[in-house]
């Protein structure tokens, strides 16, 4: 290894000042936010804490750096680095620089444990984005939800303690798109009272001729669209595009259709395909998150944020593609014209 | 400066963290946390309980909601609730009737304050509750000479036909009278005779109050469906006649003159050679619809429902309307507003009130097309259109192909069923677990035949 470098080594207090974004990580299932959050706080540190070994590296004789004796003085050179003390790694006096409490993660979003997808997290002034984002509006998330008839548990989920079993032979696909598309009308009513507006002013109705509409922020869960993408009993696989909703309202669906199925149903799996502009592709996967691969996806979400996110958003909305393609618009609809 | 204090003290557990943070290498195992670990058997042993067969067939049902006190939504326990409650003045939202869990429901249709349905059974085939002031709902007395005035649940209504192969196809309800239609194509009436509007001779000082008569309309055969205005009735025939009798004042008999009259006769005008298919008239102004779809209109115009045709406040002999609005196949008057369906799924209202395109639009001298994503249609949904409009006195309600309640108009006593009783400015969808298949809709109270997903 040459001590002397033609670039100069990455300062981590360089990359440190600028590392304020919103990232947008894949949180898999059985991990809770905050676990992924205190790993992403303790990645991102240690990687800051290597990026200054590395320098300190850089600049000690190679042969020192060999051996790894670090009780020996290092023969420095004390051209690139700062006054005599700096000759020492800080990291033998004073500890790593980086800790994982200096890295503010705030979640700007929420996925159950149980479920998966991409999750918006703020790193450091990232955290600030949490105000903007309510005040654009609550996003529309689309979820690949898997349940299993004839089950129910004490949990809603299919790892839980069963509590009944129920015949499920009578359950059709027709029969089940029925239900689903009742339960999806339902939520017309709540769509247009919940907008925020009074309900019998002008700009409601105006609002409300235009398509679906967005709730406020406080609503209760709305769902735009419900759709059945695979019927193999017990096994059945809904597409659910919804405004508000939480992982425990989910799972309640789920156990609702089941009950309208005059039979038992639980959640085998949930994953979040999509949150607002933010698609699974946009999603870190837990392996990648390091540095540069978080510098790089902050960078990537502002491109996306800034498309989707900096105005407040549209009142009324399209409907959100799930990647095996989401409901089909008609041609030459609104949904066409206006994608986001 | 804190920091690397901190950090001198904590150097031992920060390193360790930075290697491996607690708890990552535990889920990635794939070991699902539990605290206390499920037996798998447990499963196994549980029953397998079976709520419906492969074989068991949607059934239909009834909702109703709306003004109680008169008994008119059919359910005793709402006016003598158990456990000491209050008895109900209104119900706000859509309640399911025992009585069609136990009874073949076919048909339903709401009156001023009283509800008539057309059941499926050897032995009886009309039953009827709510108000009984005028024998509306038949003779209906607890004993001898107490004729009952409210009737709280749905009771057997006497009528003249003792095939037990005939079954009521049809039933219409005016503000104290019914009228219904039986499968072999006969017209009966029963209730309030004060105009004629049951199409049989006026007896002076006769007594509607526990009146036992149930008349059988002389008049073509087949007849094939019936339509009830305030005071008068009119009977849809086969060959698309329509015979009228009633009330006049209005013109709403169609006879030219104002004058009532008890005989039921066919009204003139434009409808002559016309095949009528559907009537509708909730108050005085009366739509009808033929089979190429046109429009006709005749009756009560003082809100410029057929400002299209004349400047008159009523019109008393049967005109076409040029709405140009393309083939109507569904029509329907309140009291103020007319609403037509066409071939497309669109729905057009206008006249006076609230018409349904929000509070700007309370007056519409030509019909004004309802935005179709109020009604159902969106990119989520689609293929919902409406296919049938009904209106009350003071709202309308439209249902859709996929089984969607719409209302919208004043909300008298919680009608509209949006779990409120705020007026409505534009269509809203009424929460029904169910596919409503045909709405009946009152002045104050409505009743939905409905049918069961599953």
């Amino acid at each position: 290894m040459s001590s002397t470098v033609a670039v100069a080594p990455r300062r981590a207090a360089d990359i440190w000042r600028r590392l304020h974004g919103l990232v947008c990580v894949f949180k898999p299932a059985g991990c809770t936010v905050n676990h992924c959050m205190r790993v992403l706080r303790h990645r991102l540190a240690a990687d800051l804490n290597a990026v200054e070994e590395a320098r300190y590296a850089a600049a000690v004789d190679g042969r020192t750096a060999a051996t790894g004796d670090w009780a020996v003085a290092p023969v420095v050179d004390s051209a690139s680095l700062g006054p005599p003390l700096a000759g020492l790694n800080p990291r033998l006096l004073t500890g790593p620089a980086f800790q994982p409490v200096d890295v503010r993660v705030a979640r700007l979003a929420s996925l159950g444990r149980h479920m998966s997808g991409p999750l918006l997290l703020g790193v450091n002034s990232g955290a600030r984005l949490a105000a903007a984002l309510r005040h654009a509006g609550p996003q529309v998330r689309v979820h690949q939800v898997t349940a299993r008839l004839g089950l129910a548990t004490d949990t809603l989920l299919a790892a839980g303690r069963p509590t009944e079993r129920a015949a499920y032979g009578h359950v059709t696909r027709g029969r089940l798109e029925a239900v689903l598309s009742g339960l999806q009308a339902a939520h017309q009513r709540l769509m247009f009272e919940h907008t925020g507006l009074p309900v019998n002013s002008q700009a409601a109705y105006e609002l409300a001729s235009r398509g679906p509409a967005r709730p406020e922020r406080a609503a209760p869960p709305v769902i735009y669209g419900l759709r059945c993408q695979q019927f193999a009993p017990p096994f059945v696989t809904i597409e659910v595009h919804s405004c508000n909703e939480s992982s425990q309202y989910l799972l309640t669906l789920v156990a609702d259709l089941g009950r309208q199925l005059r039979t038992a149903a639980v959640t085998v799996r949930s994953r979040c395909l999509r949150h607002g502009p933010f698609h699974l592709e946009h999603a870190l996967l837990m392996k990648h998150w390091q540095l540069e691969h978080v510098q790089r996806n902050m960078r990537q979400c502002l491109v996306t944020a800034a498309r989707g996110l900096t105005a407040p958003l549209s009142a009324s909305l399209q409907p959100v593609q799930g990647p095996g393609g989401g409901p089909q618009a008609a041609a030459g609809s609104r949904a066409a014209r206006h994608r986001e | 400066m804190m920091n690397s204090v901190r950090s001198c003290l904590l150097s031992l557990v920060s390193r360790k963290q930075l290697t491996c943070p607690r708890g990552v290498k535990h889920w990635i195992d794939g070991k699902p946390r539990r605290k206390h670990p499920v037996n798998p058997e447990i499963e196994d042993r549980l029953p397998v309980n079976k709520y419906i067969s492969e074989g068991t067939r949607p059934d239909n049902r009834v909702y109703t909601w709306g003004y109680a006190e008169l008994g008119a939504l059919g359910n005793r326990n709402l006016l003598r609730p158990k456990n000491g409650k209050k008895p109900y003045t209104y119900l706000h939202r859509p309640m399911r009737l025992w009585f069609a869990e136990l009874n073949k429901v076919t048909d339903v249709a709401c009156g001023y304050g009283f509800t008539v349905m057309a059941v499926n059974r050897p032995d009886y085939k009309l039953f009827g509750c709510g108000l009984n002031t005028s024998s509306q709902i038949g003779q209906q007395e607890a004993r001898a000479g107490h004729p009952l005035e409210r009737v709280t649940s749905p009771v057997p209504i006497t009528i003249p036909v003792d095939d037990p192969s005939i079954k009521v196809t049809a039933v219409a309800c005016g503000r104290s009278h019914t009228a219904f239609v039986t499968s072999d194509g006969a017209a009966y009436t029963l209730g309030n005779n004060a105009y004629g509007q049951c199409g049989r001779q006026v007896l002076e000082r006769e007594d509607y109050s526990s009146n036992a008569t149930v008349h059988r309309v002389p008049l073509e055969r087949p007849v094939r469906s019936v339509t009830c205005g305030q005071d008068h009735t009119m009977f849809v025939t086969e060959c698309g006649r329509v015979y009228c009798c009633g009330w006049g004042a209005d013109g709403q008999l169609g006879s030219g003159a104002f004058d009532s009259r008890w005989q039921a006769l066919p009204a003139g005008g434009d409808l002559e050679g016309e095949r009528i298919v559907q009537v509708a008239c909730s108050a005085d102004c009366v739509l009808a619809v033929s089979e190429s779809g046109d429009v006709f209109g005749w009756g009560n115009s003082e809100y410029a429902q057929f400002a299209s045709v004349t400047e008159e406040q009523q019109l008393n002999v049967p005109r076409r309307l040029p709405l140009g609005v393309g083939k109507v196949t569904d029509v329907a008057s309140a009291g103020t507003m007319c609403a037509v369906l066409n071939d497309r799924g669109e729905v057009y209202v206008w006249g006076y009130g609230m018409l349904g395109k929000g509070p700007e639009l309370d007056v519409s001298k030509e019909p004004s097309l309802i935005p179709p994503t109020l009604l159902g249609r969106n990119d989520f949904s689609p293929d919902n259109t409406p296919v049938s409009v009904v209106s009350g006195l003071y709202h309308l309600s439209v249902t859709t192909s996929g089984g969607d309640l719409f209302t919208w108009g004043h909300n008298r006593h919680g009608a509209l069923g949006l779990g409120h009783t705020e007026d409505r400015l534009f269509p809203l969808r009424v929460s029904i677990p169910a596919r409503v298949t045909k709405v009946a809709c009152g002045v104050d109270h409505m009743a939905a035949l409905c049918r069961e997903y599953i």
